[in-house]
């Protein structure tokens, strides 16, 4: 019997989604990028005080030819008194903010695989948590087994410069064993107060974006330099709130991370750096109007251009490294702006969220119509631009993927 | 003369009169006794005028504090299976903008709303926020207008009236006018009226049961009355007075 039909039989509360997905470029190459058809299987019970919930992805592209089968989610709760203790593969989402969230670094996400909806990106961690509830707060303790990182598309690459061959291989990523001492974990305060909800973070964890390390290979002439990823061990001190004013919801949150490189000298390494976002969201006329604004700021402590770097090499290195972890500038300002609109039918609805890196002059926004036109079946048609002028990550993933049109046609069981 | 000077006294008297009965009515209405808690299934059925129907299917558990008059609400959806999962918990404040938050699961995180939000629709639907969370006494002028028997029930016709703009902002009108049965004090129906004082739209109680001795709403329909679209919200499966425990209102009910 396969576990489907054990599982249909058992009369467990079986749900999930069919999708259909279809991406391709609008721009000067126009290609299909992604033409996929996928399930998610979804289930959850609950027997006294134990809950449980999975949700398992099956999929397969028939552009890039592949077959995913993935578990997303798999965990239990169990609920004793004032104590929640929850273990088990588990999407942690924290912090207020939208689309920009400096403390949401416990879930790794997936960026080889394109979606519309940014939070499909991410991919369960395995954790144990527990819980300590008071009346109006929340103490929780996380214990992280085992490290998972982003995953971006790296291909290897090799440059060759007169006197010097630089090689990166991404095959050869240094990650953290499987010991105990590897365990990471963190400490969280969850609030509210008359009105105001707050949470204080502390993470001791692995990057989930990489850093990287330089290997000399060969002796000039040429030089031969060897680049591969390495995730290093960060510190999180991290905060945020949320609040309502004027019929405006407010939130902010903003972290300082404590990385390898406090004083800058690695250009492989990212430097220590202070991360916040703030803004609201309000609705206009009887909810048909959604409105959003947010600004955010990064400060790269100790910062070094490519020039600061007495030696070419370094700078070219630096140069590298930023394609990757965003610290371009000294200061980078963000800004997002949320536009959407609900139909008085309630049949559809237009959404669009544009961020905005003010320092690159780069960009990213997924405007999406959505059609419903019946119970929890959803067509989604819309477009995937990034791009711009800078260095930072926006424009070199307009590079790679280039602008985008697609449609989603999801039916939710 | 002696006939007038006796007539505009007589009116403005019998207005207070029956302002003051209308004040008394709604009172009743305001504060009619409540259970310490609640769970119950609750089916919102949304039909368009070209008659398609779409079904909403949600679990709710509700506490009000005795010392208080507050009420705490936790609302679930089961169905549809796009939103499956969504959480909705209300924290009612008598002096202050109401609490709310939302729990979508797709991104695994509870999020502040704004009170400005209360004049918008239910879930999509035909009735409001603030509909189902109810208005505030204090908030409404109130005036008899007549007596008339409704569904052959005979019940006062009361005119609330909007005390200021920001009341007509917070609940989305500017005045509403209530049938309220006279043996139970239970508000049978209501035609509301828009920002600029034209009716647009009707809720209608349908059906009503006594559960331990309290009159409750078990079945309402709204109805917008431009464009003919309705919702029927029923409730089963009541239970009362169960002992839910503070934790289901809590940040921690929210996951």
């Amino acid at each position: 019997m396969n576990l489907l039909a054990f599982l249909l039989i058992a009369n467990f509360p079986l749900g999930g989604y069919l999708r259909f997905e279809g991406y391709g470029r609008i721009d000067t190459i126009e290609t299909y990028e992604k033409l996929a058809t996928s399930m998610q299987l979804k289930v959850s019970f609950q027997s006294g005080n134990v809950e449980g919930y999975g949700a398992f992805d099956f999929g397969y592209d028939r552009i890039k030819d592949t077959l995913t089968m993935e578990p997303i989610e798999g965990y239990f709760s169990i609920e004793k008194g004032m104590f929640d203790l929850t273990a088990g593969k588990k999407i942690v989402s924290i912090g207020t903010a939208d689309w920009l969230n400096p403390t949401d670094v416990i879930t790794p996400r997936d960026y080889t695989t394109l979606h519309s909806d940014m939070e499909e990106f991410k991919k369960g961690v395995e954790e144990v948590n527990l819980d300590v509830n008071f009346s109006n707060f929340i103490f929780s303790v996380y214990l992280f087994p085992a490290f998972t990182p982003n995953k971006y598309p790296m291909p290897a690459f090799r440059v060759e410069t007169p006197g010097v061959v630089i090689e990166f291989d991404p095959t050869r990523a240094v990650k953290p064993g499987k010991d105990a001492k590897y365990t990471q974990y963190g400490l969280r305060l969850h609030g509210f107060l008359t009105n105001f909800e707050f949470s204080a973070t502390y993470l001791s964890i692995y990057d989930r974006d990489p850093d990287f390390e330089s290997k000399v290979l060969a002796p000039p002439p040429p030089l031969g330099v060897a680049i591969y990823p390495v995730y290093n061990l960060i510190k999180m001190y991290g905060a945020d709130f949320s609040t309502t004013l004027s019929g405006w919801e407010i939130h902010g949150e903003g972290a300082y991370f404590d990385t390898k490189d406090r004083d800058g000298e690695d250009p492989l390494v990212k430097n220590s750096y202070f991360y916040a976002v703030a803004g609201g969201n309000r609705t206009f006329l009887d909810e048909k109007i959604k409105f959003g604004i947010q600004g955010g700021v990064k400060y790269i402590k100790n910062f070094r251009d490519s020039t600061d770097f007495g030696d070419p090499i370094s700078g070219m290195l630096l140069k590298f490294a930023e394609k990757f972890n965003f610290q371009t500038h000294e200061k980078i300002y963000y800004g997002t702006l949320t536009l959407g609109y609900n139909s008085p039918s309630g049949n559809w609805s237009a959404d669009q969220t544009i961020i905005y890196d003010y320092t690159d002059d780069d960009y990213f926004t997924i405007p999406k119509i959505i059609y419903s036109p019946a119970d929890a079946v959803n067509i989604v048609m819309g477009l995937f631009l990034s791009g711009g002028k800078g260095s930072s990550p926006f424009s070199e993933m307009g590079k790679h993927l280039g602008k985008l049109a697609f449609v989603e046609i999801k039916y939710s069981f | 003369m002696k006939v007038r000077n006796l007539v505009i006294p007589g009116i403005l008297f019998a207005s207070m009169l029956f302002g003051q009965k209308a004040s008394d009515i709604m009172w009743r209405v305001h504060h009619r006794p409540k259970w310490k808690d609640m769970h119950a299934f609750m089916t919102l059925e949304i039909i368009s005028p070209s008659g398609q129907r779409r079904i909403r299917k949600m679990e709710s558990w509700s506490k009000t504090n005795p010392k208080t008059d507050e009420t705490k609400m936790l609302i679930l959806f089961l169905e549809p299976a796009d939103i499956k999962g969504t959480k909705f918990l209300l924290h009612e404040h008598k002096n202050r903008e109401d609490d709310m938050w939302i729990y979508i699961p797709a991104i695994r995180k509870a999020k502040r709303i704004a009170a400005s939000g209360k004049a918008g629709p239910f879930m999509g639907s035909d009735f409001s926020n603030y509909d189902i969370g109810g208005g505030e006494y204090e908030d409404w002028n109130y005036k008899l207008v007549r007596e008339e028997d409704y569904n052959d029930n005979p019940c006062w016709v009361i005119e609330a009236t909007a005390k200021n703009k920001k009341v007509v902002k917070k609940s989305g009108y500017s005045k509403m006018v209530k049938w309220v049965r006279k043996d139970n004090f239970m508000v049978v129906r209501t035609d509301c009226y828009d920002r600029s004082g034209e009716l647009f739209k009707r809720i209608e109680t349908n059906k009503m049961e006594k559960i331990e001795g309290i009159w409750f709403e078990t079945e309402m329909t709204a109805t917008k009355l431009h464009t003919k679209r309705k919702s029927v919200m029923k409730f089963e499966k009541i239970e009362v007075n169960i002992g839910i425990p503070d934790r289901m209102f809590s940040l921690s009910a929210l996951r």
